[in-house]
């Protein structure tokens, strides 16, 4: 293998390895963004504008061009409409992998990066002027600081803000517009040969609504503490407790503020070089302000997933959580979902991928009323049934430079119904939705 | 003891037997008779065959040996004072603590020849025959003595002819292993979703 050769390889296999990281790391939240999107890291390792010591500035830019079957997401008489997205980011880091806090300065690490999103629907329909998503930004800023992240005490600080511009689900109504900001601060204690872990985590995460869901803004402090015991040098088994404390910014929906409690034990980490897992159970409960709680066998909180590498470039991930969330357009929901995700790469130029994630959403009883906005369950409780899967593949004619096509599908099955004040029937939360891409991208 | 320690220090015995002085030979005087022997035959001599007890030198000459055996002596805590700077320079514990412990044992033997000599002299300067025999005596076993810990303590140093190198720990991983560490607890990340339809869409303004 040529040098060129083997730096590609290396960069593929670094490539494919993050983005199943990030992948990992999603499911982990339990939400799935549901779309193969375009790379927004930087190339590990050689690359960027160097800026000082062990510092590189990295920058990209990738442009989609496609059609969506469903902007508005409507069970039927869908609007679709020709779509273009552009998506350059810039990432200042020092770490040598996007995986690890591999430090080159001494003791610290960091990592800035920015994305901004411009999307163009190019339908004609008066509909998507009226709701104001013919070109939308949405810009996301992450900051990463990591002090001391491999010695026996160490400090992380992060922050990650992301603004959203999304279609609404009635044509015409103003865009859903989301802003939300995720700051960390968090402390690992591991003394002696590192055997005994332990980390101290304070988040805060804000998330504010603009239009019809403005008065579901809310915010989420939460304290998590991890101990953990290294029982082989990357497998560990540990416990973990959380406490959150739910507030709605909006008086009027202070009785769905909440004080989310989990308490959960397991294992995580490798079984055999190529095969990691992690499994872990215990108990969840919301406390409610107005007493509203899951029941029974909603307040197990489980999950377990796989991450399966048999190659050098292929890897394949497989997960399942139970649990419950919080949900702003009742309390909560009791969730069961499922994900698989597979990731390949051919011949050292073609990076495949494709995803399948189910969810299964039983929602609690006291959703949230609008005398405005008539709302009818068809059962005693409301039950989605989301849906999603995706399929990219992207050739690299350099390694810093690729060229691919994508495919994701978004499925909601609901029993929940809407009256039309205006006709008076009755209409589904169902909907279909398709899109099709194809992208080209410049990575350095 | 490792069996080839041992033939160096036999070979060590007989080397200082060889590069030492000549030691004087000694006769064995003839064992007393024993009490109560009705025949007041002799009984049968133990022979010392390793140091005879009756030197046949004379006085000065006794003086004259004794000073080379304490120069000799000397030297050799000289040479071993120099192989424990040695083993120090290359940071060995092991030889450093070897050469420690000969060089603890030579400066004691050295000390005690030093009393013997003094002694030695006086005996002369008396006339005491059986005294001088006796310091004479103690002070060819104290140098024999020392010159074994001297070749000891060259051994100590010379372990390396048969030392095959400091221990060295190589650690080779696994490339399939990954780099991060899965041990830790996955970091917070925002929910990129969008809320579910809870409205009708009926509410649009007609266009």
């Amino acid at each position: 293998m040529t040098r060129a050769g083997a730096k590609a390889s290396g960069f593929l296999f670094a490539l494919l390895l993050t983005l199943l990281a990030a992948e990992v790391r999603a499911q982990e939240a339990g939400v799935q963004a549901g779309y193969v999107g375009l790379p927004t890291r930087a190339n590990p390792g050689d690359g960027g504008l160097i800026i000082g010591e062990g510092s590189r500035l990295h920058a990209g830019v990738g442009a989609e061009v496609g059609y969506d079957s469903n902007v508005f997401y409507q069970p039927s008489g869908a609007l679709s409409s020709p779509i273009l997205r552009v998506v350059p980011f810039l990432d200042l880091t020092n770490q040598q992998s996007s995986q690890s806090a591999q430090t080159l300065a001494v003791g610290v690490s960091y990592d800035l990066q920015a994305t901004l999103q411009y999307r163009h629907l190019f339908s004609d329909d008066a509909r998507i002027d009226a709701s104001n998503i013919r070109d939308t930004f949405s810009p996301s800023v992450t900051g990463v600081l990591d002090f001391s992240s491999n010695q026996r005490l160490g400090l992380a600080l992060s922050d990650s803000f992301s603004r959203s511009e999304e279609a609404p689900y009635t044509p015409g109504r103003s865009e859903i517009i989301r802003n939300s900001n995720l700051a960390a601060a968090q402390v690992h204690w591991a003394p002696g040969g590192g055997r005994i872990q332990g980390t101290l985590r304070y988040s805060n995460e804000v998330d504010l609504y603009e239009g019809d869901y403005h008065q579901d803004r809310n915010m989420d402090n939460e304290i998590m503490l991890d101990l953990s015991w290294r029982w082989f040098p990357k497998t560990a088994l540990y416990v973990n407790l959380s406490q959150g404390f739910i507030r709605y910014l909006d008086d009027s929906q202070s009785n769905r503020d909440s004080n989310p409690l989990r308490a959960k034990a397991g294992i995580r980490g490798l079984i055999t070089e190529k095969l990691s897992a992690g499994v872990s159970a215990g108990y969840a409960a919301g406390f409610y302000r107005d007493g509203t709680n899951p029941q029974g066998f909603g307040t197990l909180s489980g999950s377990a997933d796989t991450v399966w590498r048999p190659t050098f470039l292929t890897s394949i991930s497989l997960a399942y959580r139970h649990d419950f969330q919080n949900s702003i357009i009742s309390h909560y929901y009791n969730v069961d979902s499922l994900h698989l995700a597979v990731r390949h790469a051919i011949e050292n130029r073609v990076i495949v991928s494709a995803f399948g994630h189910y969810e299964n959403r039983r929602y609690d009883s006291a959703a949230r009323l609008d005398p405005n906005m008539p709302i009818v369950n068809a059962g005693p409780t409301r039950t989605d049934n989301a849906t999603g899967a995706g399929l990219a593949a992207d050739y690299y004619v350099k390694y810093w430079a690729y060229a691919g096509i994508g495919y994701n599908l978004v499925v909601n099955s609901s029993n929940a119904a809407f009256v039309d004040t205006t006709s008076g029937q009755t209409v589904s939360a169902n909907f279909v939705k398709h899109q099709v891409f194809a992208r080209v991208g410049l990575t350095y | 003891m490792t069996k080839l320690v041992k033939i160096v220090i036999g070979l060590s015995l007989a080397s200082g037997t060889v590069f030492a002085q000549p030691a004087p030979v000694l006769v064995a005087p003839p064992a007393p008779s024993v009490a109560g022997d009705p025949s007041g035959a002799p009984a049968p001599a133990d022979v010392d065959l390793s140091v005879a007890q009756k030197p046949n030198l004379t006085p000065e000459e006794m003086v004259a040996q004794a000073r080379q055996y304490q120069q000799g002596m000397g030297l050799a805590l000289q040479r071993i004072q120099a192989l424990q700077e040695t083993a120090r320079r290359q940071k060995d514990i092991i030889k450093l603590n070897c050469v420690a412990d000969k060089l603890v044992q030579t400066k004691a033997n050295v000390s005690i020849a030093d009393q013997a000599l003094n002694a030695l002299q006086d005996n002369v300067a008396r006339a005491d025959e059986g005294g001088r025999t006796h310091e004479f005596t103690r002070l060819t076993i104290i140098n024999q003595k020392v010159q074994v810990l001297s070749a000891e303590a060259e051994n100590c140093i010379g372990e390396d002819l048969s030392f095959v190198g400091a221990t060295r720990i190589d650690v080779d991983v696994d490339p399939n292993i990954p780099r991060d560490d899965p041990t830790q607890p996955a970091t917070p990340v925002t929910a990129i979703d969008r809320p579910p339809p809870d409205r009708a869409p009926a509410s649009s303004p007609s266009v």
